[in-house]
């Protein structure tokens, strides 16, 4: 199947290179990375190796950046959109897992899930957030899970073009599953694995973000 | 007169003379030159005679005039939070359009330098 991974990319300079090798190395050649609107050298680094590069000019969001990457990848002939992380948490080993489904179960978003095996070294805070996070997509959207708000995850490319990220920050990924609830799309989880270090809990997402995520959320759901 | 209300008339009037300056720049529309006005003049009534709000304080259920005002301007001020909220997140929106389609451009761009810079030139055909 083909499959494009889009990397969305901010101030990663240090990293980006050996995210894309990685990849490369695994067969994985149809990259798409968006930089958005990084200070550093995160376009140039990221061009050096040879995929495909956009440039936000100013600094959008993760969500607007996924959306770019998501569109430019549907322009090409994707059958499957893997969307990955640019700061070496996740592991290029689970993208396999993740098209799986696609491939063999007629699945239409597969999510990864860091709770399903027990190689995540997730801090207890956030997994204490994540588990509810998980409830609250349950109640809100009526889709059941074991994780929120990771971002390894699998596109075919019906559910890409049936998704509409909105959000630019990182409410578009509760945002993904409420379109997964609301256009009733065949979904699964299956266990990846997320690797935490400081640099990652540094510049990754604060977990106090999480009540600002759910006040966005309720927002969303009455406005629309 | 006390010095709040002199206070309070000084700022409204300020307030209105930038709502005349917007619409002569036809930065505002009619309408909201209108409601702004409306805004204005009551603030500026109600600063020079309080006790007018005490026609409301019966039909409203509230035992003073001046919290009448207050009430009503809270409600106001959280209608315009709200509205304000809509338009920022519809700029916002716009904003991002404009730079996702730049970043494409930007793409297409480089890949026709690309494909220009590979052409391959043949040597002219010999007759």
């Amino acid at each position: 199947m083909e499959t494009w991974i889009v990397i969305p990319a901010f101030n990663e300079e240090k990293g980006i290179q050996k995210v894309i090798n990685e990849l490369k190395e695994s067969g994985y050649n149809n990259i798409i990375v968006v930089d958005d609107g990084s200070k550093d050298k995160t376009f140039e680094k990221s061009q050096e190796t040879g995929v495909i590069v956009l440039k936000h000019l100013i600094n959008r969001g993760q969500g607007a950046a996924l959306k770019t990457g998501i569109e430019c990848a549907l322009e090409n002939n994707t059958e499957v959109i893997i969307t990955f992380d640019s700061d070496g948490q996740h592991q290029v080993e689970d993208i396999g897992n993740l098209i799986l489904p696609i491939k063999e179960r007629d699945m239409e978003v597969v999510l990864g899930s860091r709770f399903l095996n027990k190689k995540s070294n997730v801090p207890f805070i956030r997994k204490l957030f994540l588990k509810c996070g998980a409830g609250i997509f349950r109640i809100m959207y009526n889709v059941k899970l074991t994780d929120s708000h990771n971002g390894l995850r699998a596109l075919s490319r019906k559910a890409a073009e049936t998704i509409n990220i909105s959000q630019d920050k990182m409410e578009h990924a509760s945002e993904i599953i409420e379109e997964i609830g609301k256009h009733k799309l065949r979904y699964c989880e299956v266990p990846v694995t997320i690797k935490y270090s400081e640099e990652t809990l540094r510049k990754g997402q604060k977990t106090s973000n999480a009540f600002y995520i759910f006040f966005k959320m309720v927002i969303n759901k009455f406005s629309r | 007169m006390e010095i709040i209300q002199i206070l309070i008339i000084i700022f409204a009037l300020f307030a209105f003379s930038r709502s005349v300056l917007r619409i002569k720049e036809k930065s505002i529309t009619k309408y909201e030159f209108l409601f702004w006005s409306a805004i204005w003049v009551i603030v500026i009534i109600v600063a020079s005679l309080p006790s007018i709000t005490d026609f409301f304080t019966k039909p409203l259920g509230i035992a003073r005039g001046i919290d009448v005002a207050i009430y009503i301007s809270i409600i106001l001020l959280f209608y315009l939070n709200f509205r304000l909220y809509v338009k920022t997140e519809q700029t916002n929106q716009e904003l991002t359009k404009i730079v996702r389609e730049l970043a494409k451009e930007k793409l297409n761009q480089s890949n026709q330098d690309i494909k220009k810079e590979n052409k391959i030139i043949f040597p002219k055909e010999i007759d």
